[in-house]
């Protein structure tokens, strides 16, 4: 028993003891907000997916660290490099638990909602205006960025989608790949054309590849904006129309005809890059090199951008935002400033393949290593984007489901999308 | 006399019938084999692959990239984010060792009252997601009193979150496992308790030098799970640690996949491979237990 009772007393002395060395470290920061820069003291909290934490990442966000301290020399900058995926709930958990994030990334969606929730701060008062957008960065991103008149994000990179056609199984066709169809009617009848079948009647490969194996929402979207039908207008939804009931039709019309429900390849890549369909959505810079899906195959593709009466191109993006409780607002804006700048940009666009947003990105390193990413790059005024109410990132996952069920002709789309419309606020 | 003029019949007749219900049985389990086999042959023949062949369906690869996982664990400090994983599995495992035996005990041996709606909310603790339960159980552990900062009330800081504490302490009293000791220990006979208290034996002492040495294949059970549920914790480490420091090798590999618009599959099935290995190496030698344990907590109690 005398041995057990030493023993307890040696296990109390351990724990109390790292329980006292654990003790002052972490103490969450007075507000440097009015404090000179070169004064101001403590850490700068930002969450950022922009930077995957590999060496290579960690390097360049080094450097816009070092940049950073040139104003604020004193102040720590604390990086959470997040996945997109668990975006809202790092967010969520920062502001229940009352420590928030001073800077956050997020992308193209998040930022209304997040905005409508004030959980962003207005960036007017650091001089942020539309003009400014327009001037230095993307000006068909303003919207994205805008909630209730204000802005509430700066654009970092983008991340757009374009549409591409192979030459050889146009020419094999009978089309003009120098004339590639852009309009819904147009589209169909060469996807027609270019589906190939086996004696069965099984697709082999695919004449139109919409790119969205079970989501329909960002291919609905681009499709319903090139007839000159945003998704939202003034953030009222938009698409319970005409229009918008004749875009899902169009999409219903394709699948199981031009390309089988749900075909998707193992590598989660655009089926036109490997010839496993003829024309079908990409996203932003493809590798030409023979890591990637080798030069052949890329002189075989040509770029093009849906245009149903207005020629558009969806397009993503991270855009950094300032935490509306966040305790260095000033030092958050200066960070900002430096994770603009055209060199980290860059090297942003560089480590995700997307592109830079600032605004002579066609002529950026990243336009010029491919020419995917120089066709989109050429594009960016044509932005359009998702999203457009408070609730869109709630919305989404249903209105996948929903166009899904449509498209499947378990619903009426019609009424699919007064349903969805209702749900919008 | 009688057995062998019954058996006799009955074995000749049966045999037949035993042996293609023996085959089909083997069919069947070799179809589950090559099902669950699948992914992890997939895993190891993507790893060897180009961005290329990965786009393209193939089995085989063109040639054998060893390269890949040279490049893979080269992008990262993966020997920091092993370690990391491998500090956190073991000491999840001893804390919940400590734990869940201990509570076990109490809920099979000790003659509380209640114990038995004790025993129903744990197991009703099994149905409740970890979702649910992430915003609040991370107040609770930025409250932590005097951690991270705070006072004793628990304000001012950050209490465990960004530390060792926070990520071995929350997940390590598992209801899964205390129900599993508890299981356990209720195949003991009271009697063994009651000799020892006899011999004047206390409470503690039962517990510690007489039941808990009965249960070894218990305590190698739940090891086996525990370790495996920590090597693999993926959301809990994201949460709560912004310092790369502290994250895991789960949280390491998204980096392969940080945009998900451009996967690196090569690396990430290379990365992924690497760290599948000690749990396969662990389950090859603690299968038995494994199986013991699931058995045990299904069907008896």
């Amino acid at each position: 028993m005398r041995r057990g009772a030493r023993s307890g007393v040696v296990v109390l002395a351990a724990v109390l003891g790292l329980a006292a060395s654990s003790c002052g470290n972490g103490v969450i920061d007075k507000s440097t907000d009015g404090v000179p820069p070169a004064e101001a003291t403590g850490t700068l909290r930002v969450l950022i997916p922009s930077f995957p934490p590999s060496n290579k990442g960690r390097e360049e966000f080094d450097k816009v660290v070092e940049d950073f301290k040139k104003t604020y020399p004193k102040m720590k900058v604390e990086p959470d490099f997040a996945t997109y995926g668990n975006l809202n709930e790092k967010i969520s958990t920062s502001i229940a638990a009352g420590i928030p994030y001073d800077v956050m990334v997020t992308g193209v969606g998040w930022v209304q909602t997040f905005a409508s929730k004030r959980l962003f701060a207005d960036l007017g008062p650091y001089g942020v205006t539309p003009e400014v957008i327009q001037d230095k960065s993307i000006g068909a991103m303003v919207p994205a960025a805008t909630y209730d008149g204000k802005l509430y994000a700066y654009p970092i990179v983008a991340d757009a989608r374009a549409v591409a056609l192979r030459v050889s199984a146009f020419k094999e066709a009978g089309l003009d790949p120098d004339r590639p169809p852009k309009n819904m009617t147009e589209l169909k009848a060469a996807a027609e054309k270019l589906t190939k079948r086996d004696a069965n009647g099984t697709i082999t490969r695919s004449g139109f590849d919409l790119a969205a194996p079970t989501s329909f929402r960002q291919t609905y979207t681009t499709l319903l904006a090139s007839t000159g039908t945003p998704l939202y207008l003034d953030g009222q939804p938009n698409y319970s129309n005409a229009k918008g009931v004749e875009t899902l039709e169009w999409i219903k019309s394709m699948i199981n005809n031009v390309q089988v429900y749900g075909q998707r390849n193992a590598a989660q890549q655009p089926l036109v890059y490997t010839g496993e369909a003829a024309m079908g959505i990409t996203g932003g810079a493809v590798d030409c090199s023979d890591k990637g899906i080798g030069q052949a195959n890329c002189d075989d593709l040509r770029f093009f951008r849906f245009d149903s009466g207005k020629e558009v191109q969806f397009v993503g993006g991270d855009l950094a935002s300032i935490g509306s409780r966040a305790r260095h607002k000033d030092a958050g804006w200066a960070f900002i400033q430096s994770l603009t700048k055209p060199s980290s940009v860059d090297a942003i666009a560089k480590l995700n393949k997307k592109i830079p947003a600032y605004k002579d990105a066609a002529n950026s390193p990243q336009a010029k290593s491919n020419p995917l990413s120089k066709f989109v790059a050429s594009g960016l005024e044509l932005a359009i984007y998702e999203g457009g109410s408070a609730n869109w990132l709630e919305m989404r996952g249903n209105f996948d489901t929903q166009l899904t069920q449509a498209v499947l002709g378990q619903k009426d789309p019609a009424k699919t999308l007064a349903n969805l419309s209702g749900q919008s606020r | 006399m009688t057995s062998a003029t019954v058996t006799g019949p009955i074995a000749g007749s049966k045999a037949p019938g035993l042996r293609v219900g023996r085959v089909l049985l083997y069919v069947a389990l070799c179809l589950g084999a090559l099902v669950m086999i699948t992914p992890f042959v997939w895993m190891v023949l993507t790893a060897f692959k180009s961005d290329l062949e990965i786009a393209k369906f193939s089995w085989l690869p063109g040639e054998l990239r060893w390269r890949n996982f040279v490049e893979a664990m080269q992008t990262a400090p993966f020997l920091r984010y092993f370690r990391n994983s491998l500090f956190i599995a073991i000491g999840e495992t001893a804390f919940t060792l400590a734990v869940c035996t201990t509570a076990g005990y109490a809920l099979a041996k000790l003659p509380i009252r209640g114990s038995k709606a004790l025993l129903s909310y744990f197991i009703l603790l099994l149905l409740v997601p970890f979702q649910i339960i992430l915003v609040p159980l991370f107040l609770i552990v930025k409250s932590i009193p005097l951690f991270g900062g705070n006072n004793i009330l628990g304000q001012g800081g950050i209490g465990w979150l960004n530390s060792w504490w926070g990520l071995i302490i929350p997940l390590g009293a598992a209801p899964l496992f205390t129900f599993l000791a508890r299981q356990f220990y209720v195949s003991l006979p009271n009697e063994l308790a009651q000799a020892a208290r006899v011999d004047g034996l206390g409470e503690f002492g039962i517990f510690w030098r007489i039941m808990t040495p009965l249960i070894k294949p218990a305590l190698i059970t739940i090891c086996v799970f525990q370790i495996e549920a920590a090597w693999n914790a993926f959301l809990w480490p994201l949460m709560i640690t912004t310092s790369d420091e502290m994250r895991p090798l789960q949280l390491g590999l998204a980096i392969f996949a940080q945009n998900p618009a451009e996967v690196q599959w090569p690396y990430l099935m290379a990365g992924t491979a690497l760290a599948t290995l000690p749990m396969i190496v662990m389950f090859i030698f603690a299968q038995k237990r494994f199986v013991e344990g699931m058995a045990n907590v299904g069907i008896k109690g």
